[in-house]
Formats: structure tokens, C-alpha cells, sequence
């Protein structure tokens, strides 16, 4: 972790207005730093600012006070002058996939959105050899969102966000809608994946098991602030943090204590 | 322990659509039992007949038994989606009081769900409660009719960790009182917790019946394997 950060945050806080004309501080003040090929777990009850996070590292919210630095350069700036650049570097896979992928579209032209500007050859090809790595049928490339299921519909998501071959990749609770046999496939995709980011991952969820599988940095957050971050051992085994350790024991009992 | 639901071959059918069943078991008086499965698995059809909403709709098709030894009233359902489950345009208050109970009833189980009067407003409208509290409300709105069974339909799948963990123990604490709970699941590790006897449901048909032991031990059916091997265990090193 000596090399320059991927991600760099200082100081960065998210304001919202409540209906009540207050304000809300969503992400409140927050330092931190991601560095390349890590994998990290941001973790949290709701309503703590987990997904604002996300929102602001993949530029779908600007920040209220503060700075986001990507590769050393403003995020402001990435997300003003070079966006495609920058989507190209980050993706974003959605929490909800029955509301992340466009309804009137089938899933041929979902997945051809980001990579337009390849020759049709070389984009049917990769569309090809993505749909095998996810594990889906060549067929349902005709048909549109509503004719697939949750699971397949994750798959489409994680697809279109690997075809413009993203150095870091946002995970927003992406099985948190799904049955749990559909979970464990998608988690077992996850895993494969992993190594092919170059940049690193940031797994957002408030399960911590699942967290556990995926990532080596854990970061809880609770009400916009980071409560600690640590290697995955460190959090899991020794935390000294009140709400982690309420965190961990909220976690029911696998295997089952019979 | 004698037996207060007894469904015996039972077979749900929609017009053009799926059909589960024939499924039979039973549940005991004061017993916590679970039904687990996959969405589509039929589990929240079975609810409805359980507590007799599905009789009502045209075109549904119930065949076989269900021998009820208590009445409907003593039946108490708890809906999966919270925020859904209420009517948007009243205060909750109003929706409260609609169940018919005196304003002492109310008071005495809001407080046992710990929703105390004095932190919510009965003037507020649903979306203004988060949803933990809409969680509490409705089983307090179940538990306020004195139920002999509780009848709870994924009660926490919509809930972070550790709203799900509070939930968990306000029914640990409704099963200590002897009230009845037939707990809806896809959540293995939460229905070993909180159950005695579980049920195993795979394309509208009771794959398995027994004790969590049982079940963890000695899965007999392919789907119960596979249910069990999709459980996220907690990696530490």
C-alpha cells in the first residue's frame, strides 16, 4: 500500500435538505484512502451513508464540502471534462436490478451502451465472451429486462458494467434483493471476478458474512462517519468499537447452535 | 401439546398460473414452526389460506383441508413489506384504532414492542417512520388482538442486520408468552434460531419436516443441501 491511492477523500461531507428545511449530513467529514488491488467492505446499518459513499466515489453525486482525488486528479474535474474516461475506469453495480436496467431496452442494447464506439465485430465477440463468464444464455440477449430473473438480471448489471473493462468496481448491496441460493451464485461469480480488477473493489453491504468473503479492508461506518477500518482479521476478531462489535453480534449463529 | 392448524393435502391453484401443493402439516399450540423456501416456493400463498384471504378471490382454487382448532380472529398475520402493508394517506394512529381496541390495549402492546407513545406520534403518517419502527408497529397491530398464532411473512427481509437482530428477539419474547409463530423464511440460520419444527418448501411441495437438528445434520432432500450450502459463513482469516 505504498503507492500513490486510488481514491483519496479529505474531509468530504454529503448534505442533504430534509423536508423540515435541515439539514442532513448523509456522509459527514470523511478521510479515507483506497489503494489499488485491495478489496474493501464498507459496512453499516441503514441509513448510514454507505450508498452516498458509493455514489460520490463513481461520481453520481458531487460532494457538499471536500475533495475526492481519483488517480491524483479532482473527481469534479474527471466527472466536468472526461466523464466517459472516467466511467470507463469506474463502475457501479445497483443495489435494485429490477430498477438499474432500462425497462424498453433488450439486453443486447443494454450491454452495447458503454462499448458503442467498437467496431460491431469485435463488440458482438465481447458481448459473447462476457455473457460466458457471468453464465448467461447467448438467447437472452433478444429478450428484455422483465422476461428475466433477479439473479439473471444482477448478471446483466455486473456484465455491462465488465465490458468497458473498469479498473475499480462499486458494488452497492448487489444481492441484498435476491433469494439466497441466487446470492451464493452471484457471490461465487464475485469471487472469480475479483482478480481481473485491477484497480480493486468496494463492497458495500450490512452483512458482514457475506463482507468476509469478498474483502481483506473492512470500513464501518455508522450515521456519515467512519467508526474504524482494519484488515479483515483485525475488525472481525479484535475490534475495540462499540457499534462493530454490536455489528458482529446481531450476525445470527451459522452453524446454527443445536 | 395439542394441535392448533392442521392442513391436511392441501392444494392452492391460481387460474393461469402456478399450483402448489399437496402439502400437509401442522401447527402446534405455542410452537415456533418455520416454512422455508425460495421466492415462488409458494410460501406466502400459503399464508393467505392460512388466514383466509385467499377464499375471498374469484377464480382461486383451494383444495384439501385445513382443520383450524382456534378462529380467525386468533390468527394474526404479519406482512413482509412494511412500508406497503399501510395505507399511505392515514396517520397510523387512525390505522391502529381501526383494529378496534381500547387506547390502553394499544398503549401496553406498543410499549412491549418498544414503540413507546411517547416517541412516536400516533399523528404521524407511515413514511415518516423508519423501517424498524414500521416492523414494530405491525407487530404490535398483530399482537394487540391477543392472537393464538402469528403468522409472519419474512418479517425482516427488508431490514439491516441489526434491526433484523432486534426484530429476532421481540419474537423470541412473543414465543415465550406461548403464542404460536409460523415464521415465512428464506433465512436458514434465522429459523434454526427462533424455530422448533421446520418445513422445507420446493416448488409448492414440502420437500422436509423436522427439527433445525435434524435439517442442519441430516438434510435428506437435494434443495435442502443446496439451501444449506448457500448460507454465507464468515471468513476470518
Amino acid at each position: 500500500m505504498n503507492s500513490e491511492p486510488l481514491f483519496q477523500l479529505k474531509q468530504v461531507s454529503k448534505t442533504y435538505a430534509t423536508r423540515e428545511g435541515e439539514e442532513f449530513h448523509a456522509v459527514d467529514g470523511i478521510d479515507l484512502e483506497f489503494h489499488r488491488g485491495v478489496s474493501y467492505a464498507l459496512v453499516g446499518e441503514s441509513g448510514s451513508g454507505k450508498t452516498t459513499l458509493g455514489r460520490l466515489l463513481t461520481g453520481l453525486v458531487c460532494s457538499t464540502e471536500g475533495e475526492i482525488f481519483f488517480e491524483g486528479r479532482r473527481l469534479r474535474d474527471w466527472v466536468r471534462k472526461s466523464r466517459t474516461k472516467f466511467c470507463e475506469k469506474v463502475q457501479i453495480i445497483f443495489q435494485n436490478p429490477y430498477l438499474s436496467l432500462d425497462p424498453k431496452w433488450n439486453i443486447r442494447e443494454i450491454l452495447e451502451e458503454g462499448i458503442r464506439g467498437m467496431p460491431g465485430r469485435e463488440r458482438k465477440r465481447k458481448i459473447a465472451v462476457i455473457l460466458e463468464r457471468v453464465r448467461l444464455a447467448a438467447a437472452c440477449l433478444h429478450k428484455k429486462p422483465n422476461a428475466l430473473s433477479g439473479g439473471e438480471r444482477q448478471r446483466v448489471a455486473i456484465a455491462r458494467a465488465l465490458l468497458v473493462e473498469p479498473e475499480f468496481l462499486v458494488l452497492d448491496e448487489p444481492t441484498s434483493q435476491l433469494d439466497v441460493s441466487t446470492q451464493a451464485g452471484i457471490m461465487t461469480l464475485l469471487k472469480e471476478l475479483k482478480s481481473s480488477l485491477k484497480g480493486g473493489l468496494l463492497f458495500i453491504t450490512h452483512d458482514i458474512a457475506l463482507a468476509s468473503q469478498l474483502a481483506e479492508v473492512f470500513i464501518v461506518m455508522r450515521r456519515g462517519k467512519i467508526i474504524e477500518q482494519g484488515l479483515r482479521q483485525e475488525i472481525l476478531l479484535s475490534s475495540k468499537a462499540p457499534y462493530t462489535q454490536q455489528l458482529l453480534a446481531s450476525i445470527p449463529a451459522w452453524p446454527p447452535l443445536i | 401439546m395439542s394441535v392448533l392448524m392442521d392442513v391436511k393435502d392441501l392444494v392452492l391453484s391460481y387460474p393461469k398460473g402456478p399450483r402448489f401443493g399437496p402439502m400437509s402439516f401442522e401447527i402446534r399450540e405455542g410452537e415456533a414452526f418455520a416454512l422455508v423456501g425460495e421466492s415462488g416456493a409458494g410460501k406466502t400463498t400459503v399464508a393467505f389460506a392460512l388466514t383466509n384471504v385467499l377464499r375471498f378471490k374469484r377464480g382461486k382454487r383451494i383444495n384439501g383441508k385445513i382443520n383450524r382448532h382456534c378462529s380467525y380472529k386468533e390468527i394474526s398475520y404479519v406482512p413482509q413489506d412494511p412500508a406497503a402493508a399501510l395505507d399511505p394517506l392515514f396517520t397510523i394512529g387512525s390505522q391502529i384504532r381501526e383494529l378496534g381496541c381500547s387506547e390502553v390495549a394499544i398503549r401496553d402492546v406498543l410499549e412491549k414492542v418498544r414503540l413507546p407513545l411517547e416517541n412516536i406520534s400516533l399523528q404521524s403518517y407511515p413514511h415518516e417512520l423508519s423501517g424498524g419502527m414500521l416492523q414494530r408497529l405491525l407487530i404490535a397491530m398483530a399482537l394487540v388482538r391477543k392472537p393464538k398464532l402469528l403468522i409472519a411473512d419474512e418479517p425482516t427481509s427488508s431490514l439491516d442486520v441489526i434491526h433484523q437482530a432486534e426484530i429476532m428477539k421481540l419474537f423470541r419474547a412473543v414465543h415465550a408468552e406461548g403464542i404460536a409463530i409460523l415464521f415465512i423464511t428464506h433465512h436458514l440460520p434465522l429459523a434454526m434460531a427462533l424455530c422448533s419444527r421446520m418445513a422445507v418448501l420446493f416448488e409448492g411441495k414440502i420437500v422436509e419436516t423436522g427439527t433445525p437438528q435434524m435439517i442442519f445434520q441430516t438434510p435428506q432432500h437435494e434443495f435442502t443441501k443446496r439451501l444449506l450450502a448457500a448460507v454465507p459463513m464468515l471468513e476470518v482469516a
